[in-house]
């Protein structure tokens, strides 16, 4: 293998330009200037920041609006700026006292977007980009995860979030595009590509911008597929020195448990098993009267559900920053420290973060800045995989049973059957594993203003990111029960990655009619990856030493792996507004990639938008402030290859005398290309009076041509799949947002938004021979078919019918004409001969009634992709009260329970015993109760095996109160008077109750994995959280 | 004009240093299959591509040295739990398969095998033998593959009949391949592979142990073939259980095996390297994570410290078993159920009311502190033995030409003297049928749970015989076959029929 080294380590000098501070001193003329600061209704502006352009000479505004400023020079121009109004430069001209008059930054038209490789701005935008303020959507959601924030803000933006405290939500932008590669949006922080919305602290967010249609994402070209999310973080623009606190401690409550009988109804229950399900010496009851009194009397027994489950669990959360501005540079400095425990027991993450931002503007002409942040984490939990995971066997296990025995050893079995299985604690007690990951950024830039209008930027990014997990399984742990060895292991990663991005920007406004915005960029990346893991088995010492001493063991094994990859990317994107009112975008972006045989790939897009309110007959409609029409087009890719997929690749084996044998893993996709999405979007944007109501809605249709897929191909051939680029999946959808303020008066202000979402994505082309395919990967995928103009999340099973009741077994079998099924003979046959049935078992439709149950009886039962979702926010405000509520919905999408379905045992990958505390249960089919849907204890010997069936797919819709925060801000008169900017305190619940139909704990916490939305196997459920918290500014 | 100069040499600078990432990357930490296959090619590296493919045959403590006995369990000397929910081991007891109730079973079978024959095609088409004596060394490995593939295929054909011809890649990528009949694949695939192995295969195995086949492996597995090609379905008779006798004299003559003493040895972790007796085997390895699955699967859920009881021993067929050595190694009667070893049961009283098998329990490992066991263990999964040699002889010369020679009647004297059945009790009949008869028991007594009965039984088309009352009502009696259901998934995926009734 070619070793190549070829950093780019000479470009630290950008750094160190970054690194020189230079403050400007201005000597001349001088006198005092005072003034009063007013709003657009007369009200004085407390706090209002005033400051002479160019010199570090300012004031604040007092509590009836005044100002003094001393040593202004007589030809100084004064700025007076003030959050959420337009800011004003008024020149001195000798005035020795000044009135302002602040005028509300209402008009958002004229605010700056981040689009990408620069800004634009809002009434310039040609394409669907979505936005979001920080500040804002902290406020109603506070919350130390950023991504959870954004849920039901931003159209066609869906988030979902589940309860594990270390994960990010699940965010989509329209719907699903890829099978192998669904990675979500790419993120992108302050104009670096590549990201997770989980480590970066919350408080240091500017605003967040979503790159929808393929206009917009085409220039980030092969990575725009899934849409962009652009993170700016903050740049300090008030010439003062600022410190922020914040802080919030959250109290997590379960919001509902599963229902399970307990150990005194599971004794009666089990003793009733035995004696309707076996005959002879096996029927004596389970436990005698005593026993079962003492389950009742609560001396005997144990509640798995409540021992598994953290209550409260606690989360914290602090972070401090110090911001400031000096003349021509500008610093930011933050640290954040947060500790989440989940609501289910041992599940903790910790993470540190924090941030040093440094702009400074050397010349007129040149602009550095340096931007070093990080974040430690440190995650652990229990087991809550889909193979025998915790909340499952917890729901499952027998009551009656405690968890260890009086010697301490655990009770590792069921109590009916006897089998050996995991008790439950176990994987909370002896739970020794942790992640840790370690990430640190160094970004600088350079930025030369050469002409007027003409800037050339260059930066570079480093990135280091390192992890280590590591795991002890003693002699008492889950892997010792069921691999038979202890076992100890250490993964660590070492990844290096670098990103050089060089823009050419000209923007220039000619006259009124003419504005162009052109920008060339060159980009190159290279990742580089290592990663390590030793596994030890036979410890020595388990209880003592495990991951710390690997090689007190009796073997060792050992595997590494190194991955590089390098993309090089040329754009060019030009922009131009004719009267303001028409607009054009074209981009194309050139993109080379390692991971593809044919390197290169183009991805070009064009838009237009017109804004008809601007021509001339639109001008005497005084209450229209926008009314624009969009359309575009866009092509872009989805970088879901996996490097080095074009080659072929051998794997060791061990063999059983300990040496070494090589076989084939994969073959080789040599002809592997980009997925591409191509996507049509048209939208029109509205905004009436003043801002106070605006209005989008946006179609799309999109297709995602390309798509991966491990296209299923028969066994004989050897690989039962091959990756192809062979599926084509269509998303079309609509989306609308609202935004009004019905009222602003008499210190009232309520600010309400809505956002209505509808996607439908369907598989256009799945290329196997019966136009359908199960899907690849964990168990939950069972439940899946891809299915060729169907919908994606489309469940495939049998149809329930419910129990066989002990008239039908004996009935002639007809099929659904009603025509006798009949035997070989040509005899008419009662159900019971041809299906092989017994009275009280599962009863299936045979769909094509051919006597037989087989999978030509299997078809769609469900479907667990929303059709619609929306979000509803309001902001109230009342002086120094502030309020929100926040509420989403999703509709129109099927649950499959598999949680329910593991309860009767007939779960693929859930072992229970014969009997399980499911309190369904007691209304089972007897002789007596005939009239249920729920299986008797019946000996079967017939049955479909781990059937997937209608019996537990339910409807999942739900609405959704996420949250309800209430604030209280010190009056500015007393934070005047306290020296401070600035102090809210506020209370904030969380998802404080859902309506819904759907039987389990979270509907929302099913939806969580996009390929296998809608199916909740013992989902990790969010809780219902009380957050208390205050924000502090001095 | 600075500014000017500044810019210029800066965006130089940068663009320079910068420079340009490679967009060429190879693998850095894996070969190729290209690479590993087609360029360096030592004979070491062609043993370890070989070694591999035992690896598939393996494919997981689920897959053959599991699925198998499942399989068998329609023979009725090995009993599935009767009262477990969902138990899908219930239908192949029972003889009623079909595509809905064992998909499990027929999935695994199905890929075990496929997967087998596509690794031997790559190794076989693969392997450039050099010319002349300096190829003999290449083409002993190669011949390996050539009995595994062998193997693979008879385990396919006897199990789902028609299958597709796949001897190469090429075959294999074609659009659309047909269910061939059994009878070509047995002479185009099966037979010459295994002459090939039969004659390029060393008369020591490669490893000196059973976990790679000798020439005598090959000519054992060849025989079997023979001897089913004259059974069910294809009934060649006499001609090809000649050709069976003919190829097992030729080992019992040359090869200098012999059978281990006692019985019990077989099965001892200590001795799986002895290769006096075992022909061809896979090993198993816990701690190298190709374990069998031979642990608690054979425990009852009341014996302590734990176990799933997968498959229970028939009680008649262990009452029919004769009083010998192997009996005791084969069957447990009691057992404890508690750790403290007071409380005792035999299987009378079980929960169950069967015997536990307890052939293989020397591969376990209890951890008597923590009362664990796994379902993992090491061992190995026999697939021919020296004994089968003698059997198989036994069987194809009488039936091949209707007397008991004097071999035959050593052949199964051997087998019964090393079992410790007592000298009046062995077989001492020139009668051909009665001969012919207790050889069949035998062979049901010597390799129980072996993966065997179920094949024996039906290519001898003994079902109605040996299991009356289910055959009766059987899927196989009604459509007048005994083959499995291929998966359906494979069948509409390659638009074929499935076998009839399915």
């Amino acid at each position: 293998m070619k070793k190549r080294t070829h950093y780019c380590f000479k470009a630290i000098w950008v750094m160190l330009l970054t690194c020189i501070f230079t403050l400007q001193v201005v000597a001349q003329q001088t006198s005092t200037v005072t003034g009063t600061v007013v709003d657009n209704v007369g009200e004085p502006v407390i706090g209002a920041s005033v400051l002479v352009k160019g010199t570090s000479n300012g004031s604040i505004t007092d509590l009836d609006g005044k100002f003094t400023l001393p040593n202004v020079a007589t030809n100084a121009t004064v700025v007076v700026s003030y959050i959420g109004y337009v800011t004003q430069e008024i020149p001195v001209k000798g005035q020795k006292h000044i009135s302002i008059k602040l005028i509300e930054d209402s008009k958002a038209l004229d605010e700056v977007v981040v689009v990408g490789y620069g800004v634009q701005r809002k009434s310039d935008l040609t394409g669907a980009v979505a936005s979001v303020k920080a500040t804002d959507a902290l406020k109603s959601t506070p919350t130390g995860n950023v991504s959870e924030a954004l849920q039901g803000r931003l159209a066609g933006v869906s988030v979902i979030s589940d309860g594990d405290p270390s994960k990010a939500a699940t965010i989509r932008v329209r719907g699903v595009n890829s099978i192998s590669g669904d990675e979500g949006p790419l993120v992108v922080v302050d104009g670096f590509i590549g990201g997770n919305l989980r480590n970066i602290n919350p408080s240091d967010i500017q605003s967040i911008e979503v790159l929808k249609d393929a206009s917009a994402t085409a220039v980030y070209g092969s990575r725009g597929a899934n849409g962009v999310i652009l993170v700016t973080t903050k740049v300090p623009n008030q010439d003062k020195i600022t410190v922020d606190f914040n802080a919030f401690v959250n109290v997590k409550t379960v919001l509902a448990k599963p229902d399970v009988l307990s150990a005194g109804e599971f004794a009666d229950l089990a003793n009733d098993f035995k004696k309707e399900y076996y005959t002879g010496a096996q029927a004596a009851p389970l436990y005698d009267r005593d026993q079962v009194q003492a389950f009742k009397d609560g001396t005997a027994g144990y509640n798995y559900i409540d021992n598994i489950f953290n209550e409260p669990g606690i989360a914290q959360n602090y972070d401090l920053s110090i911001s400031g501005k000096s003349g021509k540079s500008s610093f930011l400095a933050s640290l954040r420290y947060e500790n989440t425990d989940g609501i289910i027991k041992n599940s903790n993450y910790q993470q540190y973060n924090w941030r040093l931002k440094v702009d400074t503007e050397i010349r007129k002409w040149v602009k550095v800045g340096l931007n070093l942040w990080g974040n430690y984490t440190e995650n652990k939990g229990p087991r809550m995989s889909q193979y025998n995971g915790l909340l499952l066997s917890a729901m499952n296990f027998a009551p009656t049973l405690e968890p260890q025995n009086a010697e301490g050893a655990y009770n590792n079995k069921f109590i009916v059957n006897n089998n050996p299985t995991y008790n439950p604690m176990g994987h909370i007690w002896e739970l020794d594993s942790a992640t840790k990951r370690l990430a640190n950024n160094l970004q600088g830039y350079v930025e030369f203003n050469i002409i007027d209008g003409l800037t050339f930027r260059s930066q570079l990014g480093i990135a280091f990111n390192n992890r280590l997990g590591t795991n002890t399984s003693n002699d008492l742990s889950y892997d010792y029960f069921s691999g038979g060895s202890t076992k100890a292991s250490a993964v660590s990663d070492f990844n290096f990655s670098f990103l050089n991005t060089n823009t050419l920007n000209y923007t220039k406004e000619f006259n009124k009619n003419h504005r162009i915005n052109a920008t060339a960029v060159f980009e190159q990346s290279h990742n580089n990856n290592y990663t390590h893991t030793t596994t030890a088995q036979g410890l020595t010492f388990p209880q003592m030493f495990g991951y710390d001493q690997l090689s007190y063991a009796n073997l060792a094994f050992a595997d590494s792996n190194r991955d590089k990859a390098s993309l090089m990317s040329g754009l060019f994107r030009f922009n131009y507004v004719f009267m303001n009112r028409y607009m054009f975008t074209a981009s194309i972006r050139a993109d080379g990639s390692s991971r593809l045989a044919e390197k290169w790939a183009y991805f070009p897009s064009v838009a237009v938008a017109w804004d008809i309110k601007q021509e001339a007959f639109m001008q005497h409609v005084e209450w229209m402030d926008q009314f624009k029409l969009r359309l575009g087009y866009g092509s872009v890719g989805n970088q879901a290859v996996e490097n080095y997929r074009i080659f072929s690749k051998m794997v060791s084996v061990k063999n059983a005398d300990g040496t070494t044998s090589y076989k084939v893993d994969r073959p080789a996709a040599k002809d592997l290309k980009w997925e591409r999405n191509e996507q049509i979007n048209a939208g029109v944007d509205f905004s009436f009076l003043s801002g106070r109501i605006t209005a989008s809605v946006d179609y799309y249709n999109k297709l995602s041509k390309d798509v991966l897929l491990e296209v299923k191909q028969p066994y004989y051939t050897g690989w039962p799949v091959l990756l192809r680029n062979a599926a084509e999946i269509r998303n079309t959808g609509f989306e609308v947002t609202l935004g009004a303020t019905p009222i602003r008066a008499n210190g009232w202000d309520w600010r309400t938004d809505v956002t209505l979402a509808h996607n439908k994505g369907v598989f256009e082309t799945i290329p196997t021979p019966t136009k359908m395919q199960t899907q690849s990967g964990n168990y939950e995928n069972k439940v899946f078919r891809m299915i060729e103009g169907e919908r994606l999340g489309t469940f495939w099973g049998y149809t329930s019918e419910g129990v066989w009741k002990t008239s039908e077994v004996n009935d002639i079998a007809r099929n659904s004409k009603g025509e006798a099924i009949l035997d070989k003979d040509g005899k008419e046959q009662t159900n019971k001969a041809l299906y092989k049935v017994v009275p009280g078992q599962a009863k299936y439709k045979d769909v094509n009634g051919d006597g037989v149950y087989n999978e030509a009886d299997q078809g769609i039962i469900g479907c667990g992709q929303p059709n619609f979702n929306w979000g509803w926010n309001n902001a109230v405000s009342y002086r120094n009260f502030d309020f929100s509520l926040f509420v989403v919905g999703f509709h129109g999408f099927d649950i499959y329970n598999a949680t329910r379905n593991s309860r009767y045992g007939t779960l693929a990958g859930v072992t229970t015993d014969l009997v399980t505390p499911n309190p369904e249960l007691l209304n089972r089919w007897t002789p007596q109760n005939e009239n249920t849907d729920v299986p008797g204890f019946v000996q079967v010997t017939n049955d479909i095996k781990e059937a997937i069936s209608s019996r537990y797919v339910e409807n999942g819709s739900f609405v959704k109160v996420k949250s309800i925060t209430l604030g209280y801000s010190l009056p500015a008169a007393v934070c005047k008077k306290g020296n401070i900017n600035n102090l809210r305190v506020y209370a904030s619940v969380q998802n404080p109750f859902h309506i819904t139909g759907y039987s389990g704990l979270d509907p929302e916490a099913a939806m969580g994995t996009p390929l296998t939305q809608g199916v909740d196997w013992g989902a990790y459920p969010n809780g219902r959280n009380f957050l208390f918290g205050l924000n502090f500014s001095f | 004009m600075k500014r000017y100069i500044f810019i210029t040499l800066a965006a130089s600078c940068l663009l320079t240093v910068t420079s340009c990432v490679d967009l060429v990357q190879d693998p850095n930490s894996f070969i190729q299959e290209e690479e590993f296959i087609q360029q360096p090619q030592t004979l070491d590296l062609v043993k370890k591509s070989a070694t591999g493919l035992y690896n598939d045959l393996w494919s997981g403590n689920y897959d053959f040295c599991c699925r198998l006995i499942r399989y068998n369990t329609a023979a009725g000397d090995v009993v599935p739990q009767l009262a477990k929910p969902n138990n899908d081991m219930l239908p192949l007891y029972n003889m009623n398969p079909s595509s809905g109730n064992i998909p499990n079973d027929t999935k695994g079978l199905w890929e075990n095998f496929w997967k087998v024959i596509n690794s031997t095609n790559k190794v076989i088409n693969g392997t450039p033998i050099p010319e002349g004596d300096a190829g003999k060394p290449y083409k002993a490995v190669v011949a390996e593959a050539h009995f595994l593939r062998g193997l693979a295929y008879f385990y396919l054909v006897r199990i789902f009949g028609d299958v597709p011809y796949i001897t190469n890649s090429e075959e294999a990528a074609k659009e659309q391949n047909p269910r061939v009949a059994v009878r070509k694949i047995y002479d185009d695939i099966i037979v010459p592979d295994l002459i090939i192995a039969s004659t390029d295969l060393p008369a020591i195995s490669r490893t000196g142990n059973s976990s790679t086949p000798s020439k005598w492996a090959g000519k054992a597995l060849l025989a079997d073939v023979y001897m089913t090609m004259a059974g069910w379905p294809l009934k060649l008779g006499k001609e090809y259980y000649a050709k069976s006798a003919s190829e097992t004299k030729e080992i019992i003559t040359n090869a200098s095996l012999s059978l281990t003493k006692p019985y019990s040895d077989l099965w001892k972790e200590a001795k799986k390297g002895d290769a006096n007796e075992h022909l061809f085997a896979i090993h198993n390895s816990v701690a190298f994570k190709n374990p069998s699955q031979y642990g608690k699967s054979f425990f009852a859920s009341d014996y302590w410290p734990a176990g799933w009881g997968d498959y229970f021993a028939s009680a008649d067929f262990m009452n029919a078993y004769p009083n010998d050595d192997r009996k005791a190694w084969t069957f447990e009667t009691e057992w404890y159920t508690d750790k403290e070893k007071t409380k005792k049961v035999t299987w009378q009283q079980s929960l169950n009311k069967l015997p536990l098998i307890k052939k293989f329990r020397d591969y376990d490992d209890v951890n008597p502190k923590t009362g664990v066991i796994s379902q993992l263990s090491n061992g190995l999964t026999t697939v021919y033995r020296y004994a089968d040699v003698l059997l198989m002889y036994a069987e194809a010369s009488t039936l091949a030409t209707g007397q008991v020679d004097a071999m035959a009647k050593k052949a199964l004297y051997d087998v019964q003297e090393r079992a410790g059945i007592a000298a009046e009790q062995r077989t001492n009949t020139t009668d051909a049928a009665t001969f012919d008869k207790a050889v069949f028991a035998e062979r049901g007594w010597e390799f129980y749970v072996e993966g065997k009965r179920w094949f024996d039984m039906i290519r001898r088309e003994k079902a109605e015989e040996l299991r009356p009352d289910v055959y009766k009502n059987s899927f196989y009696k009604a459509n007048s076959h005994y083959y499995l259901p291929i998966p359906t998934e494979e069948v509409m995926m390659a638009k074929w029929e499935n076998n009839p009734g399915y």
